[in-house]
């Protein structure tokens, strides 16, 4: 057994894929933590006396990320405020678990917790939604209701920031998928620690540095809960090569790794590419390259009993948005989503309910 | 009913898998079903390839980077694997692997 | 957690990849001039008869020479030559396109060298090579010079001779071992990889620089330059993507080394060079295997993909062709002559990885009266982000590798 690198007698439990380096349990504790603390105060992500929202899903990474900031917060007196914040999309079987395991951490790390429904964003659970359009185009509905949702829930709770999991494996991961892609607005953001979703509400990643290795053995040295899922891709999804390839570079050398976001970092995008503009949605002023974001083009459609809204190319939404908006709407029939903004007799209780929706400022 | 006679060759480096031979006169036994390249490849792996049949076919086709050109024409203008050998047919296989 | 949805795609299509469709192609007509039978499909999709591929491809070749101006008439140019479809079809544009007598004939100077490196055979099947390239190029009436890679390794980086006749070589039998031994460590086949195609480029400027040659044309194609630049990118080379991909390398000031068939597929040339009638020599393939390395580990994915995914390569070096060179610092690094990263105050990579090796090797304070910050600033103050200046992030890794 070879001796922990730090020279403090042990044995070691570990070798860092990050840096070669044998670590005893301790001492591995101690450089994790320390690591953490270092991207967080160079990176100047939060200034003290703000709330930060944790994005809690009740996987390892948001565990993790979880117990970190609550031990970094105490340690280095960040006096931040601290809230986990989970999504509940309604599918039965699904979310339970996950749920119990974040209720688990609310009670173990004593952090408050508040958990936004789809129900309560968009006036749909996915059972609902499947009920509605079956189960061929439900991921995309799930994920793009997701992606918004947390910046949604996030803007209701009015937090400072919004901390997401994201680790180097990650990372790493998206800037191959973007190169596969050809999507060089993405590649050009996808390393950054800090993002804007365009609501105001940053996004930040403090374990953008951390391995997804060494996240698994911290969770498991410090006996973390979690809840694991197999996520699975359709088999022509970028995102699944760009996975497999990953960690086939990881086994030949895992300072790849630290590698592909270095060049992440360093690449420059030529000045006269062309890049896609964002404008920000007309329904509910959410950041999108369409004048109406995805998210309320799909309820839209579900609303309108047209499941296949939003599916599909988006000059046909586009026509068949503006057909609807014609039409007048009618209390009697008012949409569950409260994104109605007309001024129509009968509609108090919508708008009532919008402007706790609403993100515009 | 004779057999199907055909010509096989090889370039590019592909004929250093089958003795250094480029030309091959084939006489194939004739069958029940019609002979298609798919069962050609697999007759050429049993009775020609000397060694290394990974470097010339993989999975139900040859390697990626070995082109087949039928009479002279791309095979990809003929559905491939499917397509049906007819008397006299020339089936060249020209490797794009044995450079440096 | 599950990462759907996380990237805000706005449609189904951005997540997946463009399959190659089945395309029946029985009574299509070329598609150029919609009037001959095809005899090729380029791409999965574009099919063309004779006359009109070997006219596209003339004219590609020349196109992109043409495009960027670079080269001036009497200028001389260097072409590195290597074994294989690529470089005999370069053979036979660049003899047509100097032949030509009219006003679109090619008018500069080329000379030919080959570096011969195949320290893994025997001795005699290298002299047996040696002479099938001599040949290959009288046949199109160029001059050819050869230079052993090997000399060059050993003897430091110095330029040994380059001689017209490949007898005059020296190879040995050892010299597989000879190369090896160069390197400090064990280091694994990536980082050797790397320091050897460094070294190679080296050598090739040199050599120009010998003979006068302000160019070097190399015979990389389209599939070649998408495995480089997935394998640069995960050495930490981003900066350097439009130097090592893009047609024009002009990390030296004095030679510019360009790759004018990068848009060329394999198929492409190998249908060229049999409707010209040419079948490249060839030479053995050593057995190799794509999870010893990160070079070889992505010339596999990028041909795999490549085959149910018809757009792969040509996405990857579009991609590519967008990326402009990173040079905030003004300096070059000593091994690859890529631009150095000034590393300004944003927290980089580098930096996390250099601290997280500090933190790993520090000995731990276990006295119970400091508290926690203050065990945390010991450990900060004696940190320093070691500033090299001579190499860039990648090169600073190898260089330390390398007998001097």
């Amino acid at each position: 057994m070879p001796l922990c690198s730090a020279n403090c007698g042990s044995n070691a439990i570990l070798k860092r894929p990050k840096t070669g380096d044998a670590l005893c349990k301790e001492c591995f504790f101690e450089a994790f933590e320390n690591e953490v603390h270092f991207t967080i105060t160079k990176a100047r992500l939060f200034e003290p006396g703000k709330t930060v929202a944790i994005a809690a899903s009740g996987g390892k990474d948001s565990t993790v990320l979880a117990y970190v900031l609550k031990l970094l917060n105490e340690k280095f007196k960040y006096n931040l405020k601290l809230v986990l914040l989970s999504i509940d999309e309604g599918i039965t079987g699904y979310r339970d678990d996950s749920l119990d395991t974040v209720k688990k951490n609310r009670d173990d790390y004593e952090m408050p917790l508040k958990i936004m429904s789809y129900k309560d964003l968009y006036g749909w659970t996915m059972d609902e939604i499947v009920a509605e359009i079956g189960r061929k185009n439900n991921c995309t509905f799930c994920g793009v209701f997701r992606r918004q949702a947390l910046d949604r829930g996030a803007n209701l709770l009015k937090v400072d920031y919004l901390a997401t999991g994201h680790n180097a494996d990650d990372i790493a991961e998206t800037v191959l998928m973007n190169i596969l892609r050809g999507d060089l607005a993405r590649l050009n953001r996808c390393t950054s620690i800090i993002t804007d979703s365009g609501d105001g509400i940053p996004r930040v990643k403090p374990l953008k540095y951390t391995y997804e290795k060494e996240i698994v053995m911290y969770a498991y040295f410090r006996k973390l809960i979690y809840f694991s899922t197999e996520c699975v891709f359709a088999p022509n999804a970028y995102r699944g090569h760009a996975r497999v390839l990953l960690k086939d570079l990881e086994k030949i050398d895992p300072s790849v790794i630290m590698n592909i976001i270095q060049s992440g970092e360093s690449l420059k995008v030529n000045e006269t590419a062309n890049m896609p503009t964002l404008t920000k949605c007309s329904r509910c002023n959410y950041v999108s390259s369409q004048t109406v974001c995805k998210a309320c083009v799909l309820l839209e459609g579900l609303n309108k009993g047209l499941p296949r809204l939003g599916i599909g190319k988006s000059s046909k939404v586009k026509r068949i948005l503006e057909e609807n908006e014609k039409k007048n709407c009618d209390s009697t029939s008012c949409c569950r989503t409260n994104n109605c903004k007309k001024d129509i007799e009968g509609v108090e209780k919508c708008t009532d309910k919008l402007s706790s929706v609403n993100l515009i400022k | 009913m004779s057999n199907l006679e055909i010509t096989i060759e090889f370039g590019g480096g592909a004929e250093l898998l089958f003795d250094n031979k480029k030309a091959h006169n084939v006489s194939l036994p004739i069958k029940n079903k019609q002979w298609i390249i798919g069962d050609l490849l697999l007759w050429i792996k049993e009775n020609l390839l000397k060694d290394r049949p990974e470097l010339f076919l993989q999975d139900d086709s040859v390697r990626p980077g070995i082109l087949v050109l039928v009479n002279d024409a791309d095979w990809e203008l003929m559905d491939t694997v499917n397509y049906v050998i007819q008397p006299k047919d020339k089936i060249l296989f020209i490797s794009t692997l044995h450079g440096g | 957690m599950c990462s759907v949805g996380d990237e805000n795609f706005e449609t189904e299509e951005e997540k997946c990849m463009p399959a190659g469709g089945k395309i029946t192609l029985a009574n299509t007509k070329c598609n150029k001039c919609r009037e001959n039978d095809p005899i090729v499909v380029l791409r999965s999709k574009d099919a063309y008869c004779e006359a009109c591929f070997l006219a596209g491809a003339t004219h590609k070749f020349k196109a992109l020479l043409g495009k960027h101006k670079l080269i001036r008439p009497n200028d001389k140019v260097l072409i590195h030559h290597q074994i294989g479809h690529p470089s005999t079809a370069l053979l036979h544009f660049l003899r047509c396109g100097l032949d030509l007598t009219t006003h679109k004939k090619l008018r500069f100077d080329v000379i030919f060298v080959y570096v011969e490196d195949n320290s893994q055979f025997t001795v005699d099947y290298r002299k047996e090579v040696l002479k099938k390239i001599e040949n290959e190029i009288k046949l199109f009436k160029f001059v050819i010079k050869f230079v052993s890679f090997n000399d060059y390794i050993v003897n430091n980086n110095k330029l040994g001779d380059i001689v017209d006749n490949p007898d005059n070589l020296t190879l040995n039998e050892d010299d597989k071992i000879n190369i090896n031994n160069i390197f400090v460590s064990k280091l694994n086949k990536t980082n050797k990889n790397d320091i050897l195609h460094i070294k190679k480029r080296n050598l090739l400027i040199e050599i120009a620089k010998n003979l006068n040659c302000k160019f070097i044309l190399t015979p990389e194609i389209s599939s070649d330059i998408a495995s480089q630049l997935l394998g640069e990118i995960s050495l930490g080379r981003g900066s350097h993507v439009p130097i090592d991909t893009g047609f024009c390398d002009d990390r030296n000031q004095d030679v510019k080394i360009l790759r004018p068939l990068r848009l060329f597929d394999m198929k492409e040339l190998a249908f060229y060079n049999k409707l010209n009638s040419l079948d490249p020599i060839s030479i053995k393939q050593t057995e190799i295997n794509p999870y010893s390395s990160v070079q070889d580990l992505m010339k596999k994915f990028v041909n795999d993909l490549q085959v149910n995914y018809p757009a792969t390569v040509t996405t990857i070096m579009k991609t590519g062709d967008k990326l402009a060179i990173n040079d905030n610092g003004k300096q070059k690094c000593q091994l690859c002559m890529g631009p150095i990263l000034n590393s300004n105050e944003e927290l980089s990579s580098a930096e996390s990885t250099s601290f997280s090796h500090w933190v790993s090797t520090q000995k731990p304070d276990n006295s119970k009266e400091k508290s926690r910050q203050e065990k945390y600033d010991s450990i900060l103050k004696h940190y320093k982000v070691s500033e090299n200046n001579n190499y860039c992030y990648s090169c600073k890794k190898i260089e330390g590798s390398i007998k001097s």
